[in-house]
């Protein structure tokens, strides 16, 4: 089976093709989260669950 | 909704949420949820005691157990998810979702595809492709259903009044992109009537695309709005923001990423190319590291508050889900490297790995959604923190009577089935001894099931309760928040402009991320001609055996049978000759298979004499002491309807079958003839000749058919 199907197929590279690709995406991902001065940044994005709006007419905060 | 500028607080707007739709949404979570594990439960028990399927075609294991996987996913786990994430997405973003009336649309369409799926599949129309068994006119249904949805949420972020998109929100923009495209591709089909296609793809590269499909419908419904609803409703319950937002992002981009190439984990051994199956397998493993980000990710945030774990129901359930999260993702790459797969394939191990995934982690998190969010919703108390407690404990312990009962089941029949003695013969050579062997675990298997429904059934009443003593004064809620427009950063044109582009921008990356995946696996399959090698021994079915093999289709064999010999010693003593690419190129769909409840079925044709079938149709009993199968004692009652054959010939011949016009113009008259030859055989072992029209004479055809062209007894030389 496998001689079969690989005798008509010519792109074995892209199983690393497919390496490389995932690798820089990985590595560019984890740079960028990592950039400088963004500590503030993410601190104030993983706070936005805890404001859902001011209530108005004293009534539930739904919080 | 109204915008309103008051005096003194500068240019704020009232706004409120339409929780109406949330609640509707949690009812029918609630529902559809004590439905589809009932139906789970149900088939357990048939697995231990074949006498359930009480002979009845629409209520046997082959129809229910599609109805059971589509009602546990789409049912109960879609509407989970839509609860959820129409509450969080609102709060997330500050906003009413853009549109009742499309919210409203959503939820009846749905529901309407759900009634759809439950009078359907028990009645046999089905495209027989797992979790995705729905026929085209449901599935265009669900397209534009779902393309209602995302309409609706993208509009609402396009008026959100929170300028950062919190990274639950990705995850919904990832969900609902992928499922539409992962749907679209696999189910598109040539209709031969109202509830009969056939699907584009053949064979081998069938099975590609539906694995493909399959798998992501456990990575993009099963998990990745839940990823979101975890980042969610984990910082809401305990009070804290999650533990490390940097980590999220990384979790995201690097599971979205990696999750699309895993399919061909469930093809290992198979007839697909090698590369493949090795691309899937190395990045199965990958998918190690993102998964348990995420996983670790959900617990810390839990860190320095596990006393009010251990109190507080919500977070029980929610630190309940993230573990079996974990555990379920360590579970799945392990079950993908290739030795421990030839050994858990086609077992009972898979089935737990599964619902260790769905109940430990869908169930479990939904639970404490719905413990979180109904008080709120209905602005009062949980009745009973008790009750919630006695469900976490009864579905805990039901779980893990499921989980490890299936371990031990699929681990011990894997092992039955290769066991070969040192003069190279099977050593239980009849496929039932190895299901009699694990029968008593079907028991322990069906009771745990059984504690999982009834802490369903104690949250239903739990919930009852509580939305029973909430104040009568249900109204909205309103809130007050600046919008985006007065946002300092803002004040230079050219930034803001840029901004209001980035949910458009994140979406087009995260398609992109899921494409390359899918363009790099699938595309050469599908469209090089030389992928798969034709042999000109193989030759497409006859008149007769396309009927017969439409019953197989329609009576869900292949949710215990599998079509698929692997290239292994103790596989090819038992079954005989390993299947190859090319014996399928007619298969629509592929009959491949995921569980051998029964022995696999791909070199069968020829193996027994027709009244072998005859007798087995009728009652499996009288031929193999101890089978588990059902009866089917409506085969020998229908006819054989032969009016819509020549449309499906024609629709396999425009899909490539090469048959003659001749062949098409004359296929019932051709039918009938092989009709009368098997039954003329038949009848020299006493049966009546009259059977000539029924459904087990074109079901003999396909069965004697099967595997025959190019790895039977007429076998000359080998392809391999």
């Amino acid at each position: 089976m496998k001689s079969q199907v690989l005798s008509n197929f010519v792109w074995t590279d892209l199983t690393v093709l497919a390496f490389i690709i995932f690798l820089t995406f990985f590595i560019s991902v984890f740079v960028w989260t990592f950039r400088k001065n963004s500590k503030k940044f993410y601190q104030d994005v993983g706070n936005i669950p805890f404001d859902e709006g001011k209530p108005l007419q004293g009534g539930h905060s739904n919080d | 909704m109204s915008t309103a500028v008051e005096k003194g607080e500068s240019n704020l707007e009232t706004f409120s949420y339409n929780d109406k739709l949330t609640k509707m949404f949690v009812i029918a979570t609630l529902i559809w949820g004590a439905i589809a594990l009932f139906l789970g439960v149900w088939i357990a028990f048939q697995l231990a005691s074949w006498q359930l399927n009480l002979d009845l075609p629409w209520f046997t294991f082959g129809r229910l157990r599609p109805l059971h996987t589509n009602a546990a996913i789409f049912a109960f786990i879609g509407n989970a998810i839509f609860a959820g994430v129409y509450y969080s997405t609102e709060r997330l973003l500050k906003t009413r979702m853009a549109s009742d009336l499309l919210g409203k649309i959503h939820f009846w369409g749905w529901q309407l595809i759900i009634v759809g799926a439950a009078i359907t599949l028990p009645l046999g129309l089905s495209s027989a492709k797992e979790y995705a068994e729905l026929e085209w006119p449901l599935d265009i249904l669900v397209a534009v259903i779902w393309v209602t949805f995302g309409v609706n949420f993208f509009l609402t972020l396009k008026r959100r009044r929170e300028r950062h998109i919190y990274v639950a929100i990705w995850f919904y923009i990832a969900t609902i992109l992928t499922v539409a495209v992962l749907y679209v591709v696999n189910n598109l089909a040539i209709p031969v009537s109202f509830m009969k296609s056939y699907s584009i793809f053949a064979g081998v590269q069938d099975a590609l695309v539906q694995w493909w499909y399959g798998h992501n419908a456990v990575a993009f419904f099963l998990t990745t709005p839940f990823l979101g609803l975890m980042y969610y409703f984990i910082p809401k319950a305990i009070n804290r923001p999650i533990y490390s937002y940097r980590l999220s992002i990384i979790h995201f981009w690097s599971l979205i990423f990696v999750y699309i190439w895993a399919g061909p984990h469930h093809l290992l051994y198979s007839a697909l190319p090698e590369w493949v199956q090795t691309l899937g397998v190395a990045f199965s493993i990958a998918l190690w590291a993102p998964s348990w980000g995420g996983m670790i990710n959900g617990l810390l945030t839990l860190r320095g508050a596990w006393d009010r774990v251990r109190r507080e129901p919500i977070l029980k359930f929610l630190a309940t889900a993230v573990t079996f999260y974990g555990m379920a993702t360590f579970e799945g790459p392990l079950l993908s490297i290739k030795s421990v797969n030839s050994l858990a394939h086609f077992t009972d191990w898979i089935v737990g790995h599964v619902h260790s995934g769905t109940i430990g982690w869908n169930y479990m998190l939904t639970s404490g959604m719905i413990y979180y969010m109904v008080p709120k919703l209905w602005k009062t108390k949980l009745y009973s923190d008790r009750l919630a407690n006695i469900q976490f404990w009864s579905a805990t312990v039901g779980l893990l009577l499921y989980i490890m009962s299936m371990w031990t089941a699929g681990i011990t029949q894997g092992l039955m089935w290769r066991a070969v003695d040192e003069t190279g013969k099977l050593v239980y050579p009849n496929f039932v001894e190895t299901v009699v062997k694990i029968v008593p675990m079907y028991w322990v298997r069906a009771f745990g099931g059984v504690l999982i429904l009834f802490g369903f059934v104690v949250l239903i009443y739990n919930i009852y309760k509580t939305i029973k003593l909430a104040p009568k004064d249900q109204s909205e809620d309103v809130f007050r928040a600046a919008p985006l427009s007065s946002n300092p950063i803002d004040e230079h044109g050219g930034k803001h402009r840029k901004l209001e582009g980035i949910p458009l921008v994140f979406s087009v990356l995260a398609l992109l991320a899921i494409l390359v995946g899918t363009i790099i696996e699938l595309v050469p399959s599908l469209v090089s001609n030389t992928f798969v090698v034709k042999d000109s021994r193989v030759k497409p079915y006859s008149p007769l055996e396309i009927i017969g093999r439409d019953i197989y289709v329609k009576e869900g064999c292949y949710t215990c049978h599998s079509q698929l010999v692997r290239p292994m010693v103790a596989e090819k003593l038992r079954y005989g000759k390993p299947s190859s690419a090319t014996e399928y190129i007619y298969d629509r769909p592929f009959q491949w298979g995921s569980r051998r409840i029964g022995p696999d079925l791909h070199r069968v044709g020829g193996k027994y004499s027709h009244m072998w079938h005859y007798r087995h149709m009728l009652n499996p009993r009288e031929v193999t002491t101890g089978s588990i199968m059902p009866n089917y004692p409506w085969l020998f009652r229908n006819k054989i309807k032969y009016s819509s054959l020549s449309k499906k010939m024609q629709v396999l011949a425009a899909l490539g079958a090469p048959y003659k016009t001749e062949e098409i113009e004359y296929s019932v008259k051709n039918a009938k003839e092989q009709a009368n030859k098997i039954t003329r055989e038949l009848e020299r072992d006493g049966v009546d000749g009259k059977m000539v029209n029924k459904e087990i004479i074109a079901l003999i055809a396909y069965l004697q058919r099967l595997g025959t062209d190019a790895g039977g007894k007429n076998e000359v030389t080998s392809a391999q």
